[in-house]
């Protein structure tokens, strides 16, 4: 089941794929012109006027050096850590109840396999998929490193980094979807969650307190102050609530998947 | 030996407020090709989809080969073919991919379905998204039939196909019955269900009105123009599909025995009465036109 379901969504995210490189490769077209720009001038000027929730949140406490690839390359890996957790959280909140809308899980389930099997492969096929995916970004940034003749020093902890707050979307998207009642509402349902809690991971900061809300903030388990300059690293006590969290949400689906009533046409 | 049972099996649906089946019973014998059918909404697919475990019963039970439909679901889909009314597979894959799939699921040999595909001229290396109606419904009937299952339920299985394709699809499901099968299929073609299947259940808001015997439909339908008081008559006599019209009353009543009526006929003032032996269609019309018109 799970081959079959990789086939399915490798179809669906080839074009999110080719996005993906497409994207890296203008980030890394665009960076001579960094030494011409003054963004470092003009953030050496402006940074002043920046509250500090916002140096925090942008990873600018350590003051970034953006005419060094390495330093520049962290901003195009914000916007893929970005990219690709909306896309997990629209693959989890869409993996259950698209089949249901589509009538399709009716063919699933006339085989000899239990729902919570069926839920679990899809799992596996959207958690595979999100890792090739970041693989797929590692790979051709690295060759960007190499072209750029820079060391990847931090690439690959930063590659792994990410990963987890992706497969955390994806599982809460999951339990989304095994509430939801038509697939028509998961898009919007995948960025209300993803654009919550990630507003969940800025508030402490933005209000100075309540440190305990980015917890619930996927990203922010990985997203340091210092990002900027040395890259994605996990902040191991959120990572260890989140792992948690996310086996029991998971958990969680599987059960509900199992005991739901299905809302076939 | 009863393949199929169901005990006062119950769906409904909004909490309550909206009727599925209520209160359903009837047993499939092994072996048999049995006919479930209905007007539109009757609670024919809810049926099945508790069947399947698709739905989960309000109440009552559902058994296969003995087992809960509900808690045993995977054991017994092992030896399933399920056929849904609506037949939605994934668009971008091709015939062959499906069921080589479906084998795949099943633990089946793969290419099991090649003869199946080759007798109902099916192209394996079609997407399913470019099938025409009737080559999709071929597609989900060699999904069903194609690992030689037990019991085949299937959910108006020839709609959308050719008379030609329908008499081939009658030709392997005989075949399948004679290797041992039991088929379980609901329709709206009633000539069909009554030249193939041996019993029927008529279903009707969601209980089965009826169940005769196909091969000796014990059924009469009557016609009768009288000035008398019929209340206590269809008070005494178990009659289904009443329509009335001024003086002229028609009904059906169930079982052979038609001396009680008569003997009660005989103590009203009767001016005509005619009493006819309908076929299946006639049955089903008359009952489901009664309940239109009592609406």
């Amino acid at each position: 089941m799970i081959l079959f379901e990789l086939k399915l969504l490798s179809r669906r995210l080839f074009s999110m794929a080719i996005t993906l490189v497409v994207t890296i490769l203008i980030f890394v077209g665009i960076f001579p012109f960094m030494d011409e720009s003054g963004l470092l001038v003009l953030l050496s000027e402006k940074l002043d006027l920046v509250p500090n929730f916002l140096i925090r949140m942008l990873g600018l406490a350590e003051f970034p050096d953006f005419t060094r690839f390495p330093h520049y390359f962290n901003l195009c890996m914000f916007y893929m850590l970005i990219k690709l957790s909306t896309v997990s959280s629209l693959m989890g909140c869409d993996s259950l109840i698209s089949e249901e809308t589509d009538g399709t899980i009716e063919f699933l389930y006339a085989m000899p396999h239990s729902r919570a099997y069926i839920a679990f492969s899809k799992f596996v096929s959207c958690a595979i998929t999100i890792v090739a995916l970041n693989v797929l970004c590692g790979l051709v940034s690295y060759l960007a490193f190499l072209y750029m003749g820079e060391e990847p020093t931090f690439l690959p902890r930063s590659i792994a980094s990410v990963i987890l707050p992706q497969l955390c979307y994806l599982i809460t998207g999951m339990l989304i979807s095994s509430l939801l009642r038509s697939s028509q509402s998961a898009s919007t349902s995948s960025m209300s969650l993803f654009f919550f809690t990630f507003m969940l991971g800025v508030l402490p900061s933005m209000i100075g307190k309540w440190n305990k809300l980015e917890y619930l903030s996927p990203t922010t388990a990985v997203i340091r102050y210092d990002f900027m300059t040395v890259g994605f690293r996990p902040y191991w006590p959120q990572v260890n609530f989140l792992l948690v969290y996310s086996i029991i949400a998971l958990i969680t689906t599987i059960v509900i998947y199992s005991k739901k009533d299905m809302k076939l046409q | 030996m009863s393949i199929i049972e169901v005990n006062n099996l119950t769906k409904l649906y909004s909490g309550g407020k909206v009727r599925g089946i209520e209160n359903m019973n009837f047993t499939v014998d092994e072996g048999e090709l049995f006919g479930f059918i209905g007007p539109n909404g009757a609670g024919k697919s809810t049926t099945i989809r508790i069947l399947m475990n698709i739905l989960k019963p309000t109440s009552g039970t559902a058994r296969i080969f003995d087992l809960d439909c509900k808690t045993h679901s995977r054991i017994i889909k092992r030896d399933v073919g399920y056929m849904p009314s609506e037949v939605r597979f994934y668009p971008g894959a091709s015939v062959k991919e499906l069921l080589n799939y479906a084998c795949r699921l099943r633990g089946s040999a793969k290419g099991c379905w090649r003869e199946l595909a080759d007798d109902f001229h099916l192209d394996a290396q079609k997407k399913f998204g470019e099938l025409s109606i009737g080559n999709r419904r071929k597609l989900s009937i060699i999904n069903a039939m194609m690992h030689k299952p037990r019991l085949l339920i299937l959910d108006e299985p020839t709609g959308g196909l050719d008379p030609l394709m329908q008499e081939k699809f009658f030709e392997k499901l005989l075949e399948c019955r004679k290797n041992g099968a039991t088929v379980f299929f609901s329709s709206h073609n009633l000539n069909e269900v009554q030249k193939y299947c041996s019993r029927v259940a008529l279903v009707k808001n969601g209980h089965i009105e009826m169940m005769p015997d196909l091969a000796n439909l014990p059924m009469h339908s009557i016609e009768l123009t009288t000035s008398s008081d019929t209340g206590q008559l269809f008070d005494k006599i178990r009659a289904v599909g009443i329509h009335k019209s001024g003086s002229s009353i028609r009904f059906m009543l169930p079982g052979v025995d038609l001396s009680t009526l008569l003997s009660l006929l005989a103590g009203m003032n009767i001016s005509d009465v005619v009493i006819t032996k309908p076929s299946l269609e006639q049955v089903f019309h008359k009952i489901y036109q009664g309940e239109e018109k009592s609406k």
